[in-house]
């Protein structure tokens, strides 16, 4: 999660994070298609014009989800409820009402995707925890502990990928997958438990006591333009439902 | 009870690999669910809520089980993939059913029966937040009911089941030694020869 | 008692142990002092320093009786580089430091600034640290520890990650440091070539966690040279001695020495490669992804029973094209042929039991939940008859070592015995070909020396081993040809001699030679003078 340079990046985090959460909200009571697509659109128009997405960008980053877009459509369109039969082939059965429903639906959750990606390709995440500390409270004995923990994404991926070359040369193949789970968690989790415990004597050492009583070097603030952006999201989506 | 810095580590990392097996399970997830359907692929789902008993099984704190799930499903908007902010709100939804499970019992018993429920409740709040935002409204009861209890059988197979068996396994390897599970062990002299990773 | 920092009668036990790791410790540190700690492994030497720097009991539970004297701010940097960071960033992390000591917000961008140059770490403060490498790191940790102010600075093994151009840059940075400020440093060390030549005062401690020794560096070296074996300590080549004396004085006992293994190494005949049956052999071989290159025209014949070492500094693609040549990581262009085979003709199967892969991890690559079945576990999956899989096994626990343990979880056992598992599971089909990723990388010299033993056992019988590696011993002492990455490029292709000989190319590739050889290049040099 990292920050670029736009309109949204210059934004706090939390209150970012809190307007994205609320249009999510609204989202999933509203029925009909035609407004689920007016919101999604004003995603991607935020993200071309306040999020400094270029097309291709968001083509790149969206592409992949238009299958999975497809997919949840097939899913409520094939296994739905409704009266008026489109088309029926084994356990599959298309009616009208679940086309609407499978299309309503699969359009929410490019939505809720495309609002994820706007929050996540404009915010930095220290900055994103830090305004956890500020603005929500959160103590910094949670908030420094999420973000040491949340800096090995990365190498647990990369392990997890050795695991897996690692198992090709021995000629491993889990069918079963309690099994596969349970091969590939534990090398990893005593890794991360020896890590992790490394921390945490780490940063106590540095005299970290995880209370309030220090100072900060990165702090965050709401202002005038947070709360425009806020109320001028959340009063045209609220317009929008009414279309 | 408050947590030690060494704890809030401990619980956060092991979300973090949860969350990335996650990952990995979800592109094995979406092949066969777009063939069998939400219901037959169901049966996969009890891996998905396993961060919450792992983790509340080893520090058993107030709280453990539902970080752990928020965390895991951190990684998942941090990688900036598949779900992103919905992958959030899911794992908010099963943290606080898995934490349930825990808190029925004051947070004094942590055995298979309570790693069990653990799993099944976060199969339940997991389909709560699905009515509300994955329109399983629409599908019909009869189909919903079959697939909550797909879920719930899940839960506490692969969630409940299966956390008790890798931190056991994991327990044998001594890295927990400086964690509640073993000092509650080695308080019923129960005590074992192995070394902490250190 | 008056004491700047130390202990009396100091003694630790774990909970979950019945037996004392420290017993009885009482010694005295004085300010300014510089004091290495010594000892085998599991003989609570890390314990010792956490101690003393009060992370035990505070941070990590543990019954402590006795006297400990500590200070009130001290910095600790510990061996393994990721684990003790937070942040993302460089300045985050300084900064957090700061921020533990409530240092004004106003005063930071300086103090940041000043630190940075202080260990030499001349890069963009908004750098990730993620991007570093482990020199890099243990430099931003230093400054994070400074940044506390601190009198004492404990140091955990600080070097046991790094490869020998980082430890170097370590030792150095600290040497200065320790000149310019007088601080007190305390160290645990299993290297100690770079760090000896300036410390004040070695502690030995054997293992029951008992202090057997306590003088000057010279002292101790000399009367626990036998107790340093067996630990496992890296003892240093030079040390007494002073590199002028050695260069000018030819009858100096370790000039002769050096000159004797100069003379064996000009002696051995360079064997032709590739004899008529290369086991593997690659043609205009480029590694890379996409339109990303990471090593061009690799031509290489390796031939039946030979040793190979690959070189280079990291990120040059070693470990990359080790894994290439059996098709772990795709290739760009060219062609691989094992025995004679396009390597994309063979089926994974009939691959690896042919070839095997031993990983820098061990732990990764790992399956079973018994050392035995671990071993066992092609043969299963084969379904071979059960006695020939018990029989073969055996002989292979046996081999490695390992039969005491057959019983145990693969990941409850010591790093050497995990890395000789590792090791040994790749040879239950009699594997021709033994690729192998920094097989001693941070461990002690006696699981390195015994771990090289096996294998040179094994090549011997005809097994032909290939290796990345950073220890130039180990190249010099047993490779038959040395492959070395510079650049994108294969810069050199040949015996040891050929490489360590080579001056110029040796300063660009930045390759350190064994000893005896810079006492050629020295002696060179003095000619020309």
């Amino acid at each position: 999660m990292k920050a670029n340079t736009s309109f949204l990046a210059t934004l706090n985090p939390s209150c970012k994070l809190f307007a994205h959460l609320f249009v999510m909200f609204l989202l999933m009571n509203i029925t009909n298609m035609k407004g689920t697509f007016f919101i999604w659109i004003l995603a991607v128009l935020i993200g071309i014009f306040l999020g400094g997405w270029r097309i291709t960008y968001f083509l790149k980053r969206l592409f992949p989800y238009f299958g999975f877009f497809v997919l949840i459509f097939w899913m409520m369109a094939a296994f739905g409820e409704g009266q008026e039969t489109i088309w029926q082939w084994a356990w599959f059965h298309i009616t009208k009402e679940s086309l609407n429903h499978g299309l309503t639906i699969a359009l929410r959750m490019l939505a809720f995707v495309t609002y994820g990606l706007l929050f996540t390709s404009t915010t930095d995440l220290t900055l994103f925890i830090m305004s956890l500390i500020h603005q929500c409270k959160l103590s910094p004995k949670w908030a420094y502990g999420l973000l040491a923990g949340l800096r090995f994404i990365p190498l647990f991926q990369s392990e997890l990928n050795q695991m897996k070359t690692a198992h090709k040369v021995r000629g491993y193949k889990e069918k079963n997958g309690w099994k596969a789970f349970k091969r590939y968690a534990l090398p990893l989790f005593t890794h991360g438990i020896r890590k992790s415990e490394r921390i945490a004597i780490a940063m106590e050492a540095r005299g970290f006591t995880g209370t309030k009583n220090r100072t900060y070097y990165r702090t965050t603030k709401i202002g005038s333009r947070d709360w425009a952006y806020l109320l001028s999201l959340v009063s045209v989506v609220i317009g929008m439902t009414f279309l | 009870m408050t947590w030690k810095m060494k704890e809030v580590v401990l619980a956060v990392i092991l979300s973090v690999i949860c969350g990335v097996i996650y990952l990995g399970w979800s592109t094995l997830w979406l092949p066969i669910s777009s063939l069998v359907g939400p219901v037959g692929a169901g049966f996969m789902f009890g891996i998905w809520v396993i961060a919450s008993p792992i983790v509340a099984y080893i520090i058993r704190k107030p709280g453990a089980a539902f970080v752990a799930e928020v965390a895991a499903a951190a990684v998942e908007l941090l990688t900036g993939s598949h779900f992103g902010l919905s992958a959030l709100l899911v794992g908010v939804f099963q943290g606080m059913g898995s934490e349930i499970a825990f808190a029925i019992f004051r947070y004094k018993r942590y055995n298979l029966l309570t790693l069990m429920l653990s799993g099944a409740l976060a199969a339940v709040f997991a389909m709560i937040y699905n009515l509300l935002a994955n329109g399983f409204g629409y599908y019909s009861t009869g189909l919903l009911l079959t697939t909550l209890g797909i879920h719930v059988v899940s839960g506490i197979i692969l969630g409940g089941w299966l956390a008790k068996v890798v931190v056991d396994a994991l327990a044998k390897t001594g890295v927990l030694e400086q964690y509640a599970i073993m000092k509650e062990r080695r308080k019923k002299g129960d005590i074992n020869g192995h070394v902490s990773g250190l | 008692m008056d004491m700047f920092l130390g202990c009396k009668d100091l003694s630790v036990r774990f909970y979950n142990r019945s037996e004392k790791i420290l017993n009885n410790i009482t010694l005295s540190i004085h300010k300014g002092e510089k004091v290495l700690i010594l000892g085998p492994s599991g003989s609570g030497k890390s314990t010792l320093i956490s101690t003393l720097a009060g992370i035990i009991p505070e941070y990590m539970e543990a019954e402590v009786t006795g006297q400990v004297f500590l200070r009130e701010n001290v910095g600790v940097m510990f061996q393994d580089p990721d684990s003790q960071f937070c942040m993302l960033h460089v300045d985050e992390e300084i900064a957090f430091s700061l921020e533990n000591r409530s240092i004004p917000r106003s005063e930071m961008d300086e103090i940041i600034s000043y630190l940075m140059n202080q260990v030499g770490l001349k890069i963009d403060k908004k750098t990730s640290i993620e991007t570093l490498s482990g020199g890099m790191k243990q430099r931003l940790a230093l400054a994070c520890l400074l940044a506390l102010e601190p009198e004492v600075l404990f140091f955990d093994e600080p070097t046991a990650q790094l490869d020998p151009a980082g430890r170097k840059e370590i030792f150095e940075l600290l040497h200065n440091l320790s000149q310019k400020t007088n601080q007190t440093m305390v160290f645990v060390e299993h290297v100690l070539d770079g760090c000896i030549e300036w410390m004040d005062r070695v502690i030995m401690i054997n293992e029951g966690g008992r202090v057997i020794g306590d003088g000057k560096p010279v002292d101790i070296l000399r009367h626990f040279n036998n107790e340093m074996k067996k630990a496992g300590i890296w003892r240093p080549k030079l040390f007494p001695y002073k590199w002028s004396e050695v260069i000018e004085n030819p009858s100096h006992p370790l000039s002769i020495k050096l000159s004797k293994e100069l003379e064996t190494k000009c002696q051995v005949k360079t064997r032709e490669y590739g004899n008529e049956n290369p086991i593997i052999y690659t043609e205009d071989l480029e590694i890379g992804y996409g339109k990303k290159s990471i090593v061009k025209d690799i031509n290489l014949v390796i031939g039946k029973g030979e040793w190979i070492s690959i070189v280079g500094e990291n990120g040059s693609g070693k470990s990359t094209l080790l894994k290439s040549l059996i098709g772990l990581e795709p290739i760009n262009k060219g062609k691989i042929y094992i025995q004679g085979k396009d390597l994309k003709k063979w089926s994974d199967r009939e691959l690896f039991e042919r070839a095997g892969f031993v990983f820098q991890n061990p732990e990764l690559q790992f399956l079973a939940d018994t050392v035995f079945e671990e071993i066992a576990f092609g043969g299963r999956q084969r379904n071979w008859p059960k006695e020939s899989i018990h029989a073969k096994t055996k002989k292979l626990l046996q081999e490695f070592g390992l039969e005491a343990y057959q019983n145990e979880h693969p990941l409850t056992l010591s790093l050497g015995q995990k890395r000789r598992l590792s090791v040994a599971t790749m040879l239950l089909f009699d594997q021709v070909l033994l690729l192998l990723d920094e097989p001693t990388f941070g461990q002690d010299e006696k699981t390195a020396s015994e771990l090289i033993k096996k294998l040179k056992e094994r090549q011997e019988q005809g097994t032909t081993i290939i290796m990345v590696t950073h220890d130039m011993d180990l190249v010099d002492h047993y490779s038959d040809q040395v492959l070395l990455l510079n650049k994108g490029k294969v810069v050199y292709q040949g015996t040891p001699y050929g490489l360590f000989s080579d001056e110029a190319l040796l300063w660009e590739t930045k390759i350190i030679p064994p000893l005896h050889y810079q006492l050629m290049h020295a002696r060179r040099e003095r000619v020309l003078v």
